[in-house]
């Protein structure tokens, strides 16, 4: 019973086209942060960048981490050219070209980022690390993609439907971000129970700076406990609601319609709510994306 | 001859292995610090020596491995509030040993932006700050970096870069109401760093220097 329960889970076959609108838009959002980083590049990354590690007393008290590869291309390969490699690879991983090649190559790039120095590691640097590590066995390239269309144009036979197991730990690990998150925001902050959270947090312009802070408390206390208690909710059951047929569709939309809404009124961590709303491709059910891409291509004719 | 392949069974086998793995990693790692620590003093108290280094051994490589692949990050967003607002004024003093000016430094936070910059390319400025917050290390790495950048000011030498921690209290939501503003006048001013930097600094080149 067990056995065929856990066959079924991990090892039924994949739904492809959800990844595909998945990959698309973790590349789509990985593109646009190298976009974003090309004029600090340097600044980031380089040996005697912000992380002056040239510097004796700074290298002893944070050293380098050796799993990277700026460490072991020091002095060889100028640190521009690992921003080239992961321009070129977040666009080819969109468009679906050599898929595998350029996931893995992003997740190296996106760990070495990290690792060179811990002081720039962003929520969107570990939300792309982590869904690109369990992307590397999902089969991202199966459909919408290049990959796809040169296997048709070469004639060449279609490959054997792929397990889904990837795309359950994508799910799973999605889910947990909000199973672990939850408890500990409670543990940390009594403003979450009190239901004044988003009034602090809309208030400081660590995360926020500047747009209608007033929005928090010019009406009485009514928006922040709105707020508040609507993001424990949707927090609190998505874990839950998201493995029932029923449930999973509200549950990642009023998921992602929070994102949308952190991504509007905390500007400062756009990328890593809207690398959260990515990885909610990966609950889609396939029939609905399939109606989808049949209703864009009826349009396109 | 015919070549070894695993059977479809084999694999599956193999990849429960990996995914409860996978999946004990993320949940060990995200335990709450007490779980840690009620763990670590039941390996302790119950294990012989030979045993306990056994377990923490594994526990070790376990980490290594979360590192390794990247599970190891501890999933707390917007945890904990600030109940002020803080910025660093960072600046640097030159001097050659008669005249003394200080100059502003340029971080992208203490100038003056524009949304685009502010929303994209600035992106990582506000948890750089964060970070380096409660980072001697890092505050050190990034004095060493402006003063790299920017060594000489009207002809003077840079001699050390200052770090003055501004900070602004934010009001309890109903007095921000009662009140119609959310921040509390008083600007607060606190000397955090002065780190020496003058002395024979390595300049940017362009080129990284090869490792010592």
């Amino acid at each position: 019973m067990m056995t065929t329960i856990w066959e079924r889970f991990w090892f039924g076959p994949a739904a492809l086209l959800p990844l595909s609108f998945f990959r698309i838009n973790l590349g789509l959002l990985i593109l646009c942060t190298f976009l974003c980083s090309a004029p600090n590049w340097e600044r980031f990354y380089a040996y005697d960048g912000i992380c002056s590690l040239q510097i004796t007393e700074v290298s002893r008290a944070a050293p380098e981490d050796p799993q990277s590869c700026f460490y072991w291309t020091e002095g060889i390969v100028p640190v521009r050219a690992w921003w080239v490699v992961g321009l070129l690879a977040a666009t080819s991983f969109t468009l679906g070209y050599r898929t595998r090649l350029c996931t893995v190559t992003l997740f190296v790039l996106q760990c070495s980022m990290i690792h060179r120095s811990r002081l720039l590691t962003n929520g969107d640097d570990l939300m792309f690390r982590m869904l690109l590590f369990h992307s590397c066995f999902a089969p991202l390239g199966h459909r919408l993609s290049l990959d796809a269309w040169l296997r048709r144009k070469r004639q060449l036979p279609d490959l054997p439907a792929p397990w889904i197991w990837p795309q359950r730990m994508l799910q799973i690990n999605v889910a947990l971000i909000y199973a672990i998150s939850l408890p500990f925001k409670f543990a940390q902050d009594g403003a979450w129970a009190s239901g004044q959270a988003i009034y602090w947090t809309m208030a400081s312009d660590m995360w926020y700076r500047g747009w209608f802070p007033q929005l928090a408390y010019s009406w009485g206390p009514w928006f922040s406990y709105c707020a508040t208690y609507g993001t424990i909710l949707i927090e609190g059951a998505f874990p839950f609601l998201v493995w029932f047929g029923r449930t999973r569709m509200p549950a990642v939309w009023a998921a992602t319609a929070l994102h949308l809404g952190i991504a509007l009124f905390v500007p400062h961590v756009l990328f890593f709510t809207l690398a959260m709303v990515a990885g909610f491709w990966v609950y889609y059910p396939e029939s609905m994306l399939e109606s989808l891409v049949a209703r864009l291509k009826r349009v396109d004719r | 001859m015919k070549a070894l392949r695993p059977s479809d069974q084999t694999w599956k086998r193999l990849i429960s292995v990996f995914i409860c793995l996978n999946l004990f990693t993320i949940l060990y790692v995200n335990l709450p610090e007490r779980v840690h620590k009620t763990v670590d003093q039941a390996i302790t108290a119950r294990l012989f020596p030979q045993e306990q280094r056994l377990v923490r051994t594994q526990i070790y490589h376990l980490y290594q491995y979360a590192h390794l692949v990247g599970l190891d990050n501890r999933w707390q967003m917007f945890g904990r509030q600030s109940r002020f607002n803080w910025h660093y004024r960072i600046y640097g003093l030159y001097s050659d040993g008669r005249t003394t000016a200080a100059r502003l430094l340029p971080d992208p936070r203490q100038f003056p932006r524009n949304l685009f910059q502010r929303i994209l390319i600035d992106f990582k400025e506000g948890k750089f700050h964060l970070n380096i917050y409660a980072d001697k290390a890092g505050r050190m790495a990034y004095a060493y970096y402006l003063a790299r950048c920017n060594p000489s000011h009207e002809g003077l030498p840079i001699q050390s870069v200052v770090y003055e921690l501004h900070h602004q209290w934010i009001r309890e939501p109903k007095v921000a109401q009662s009140l119609g503003s959310h921040l509390d006048p008083a600007l607060n001013k606190q000397t955090l760093d002065v780190f020496f930097v003058g002395a024979n600094q390595p300049r940017i080149n362009g080129v990284s220097p090869p490792k010592p």
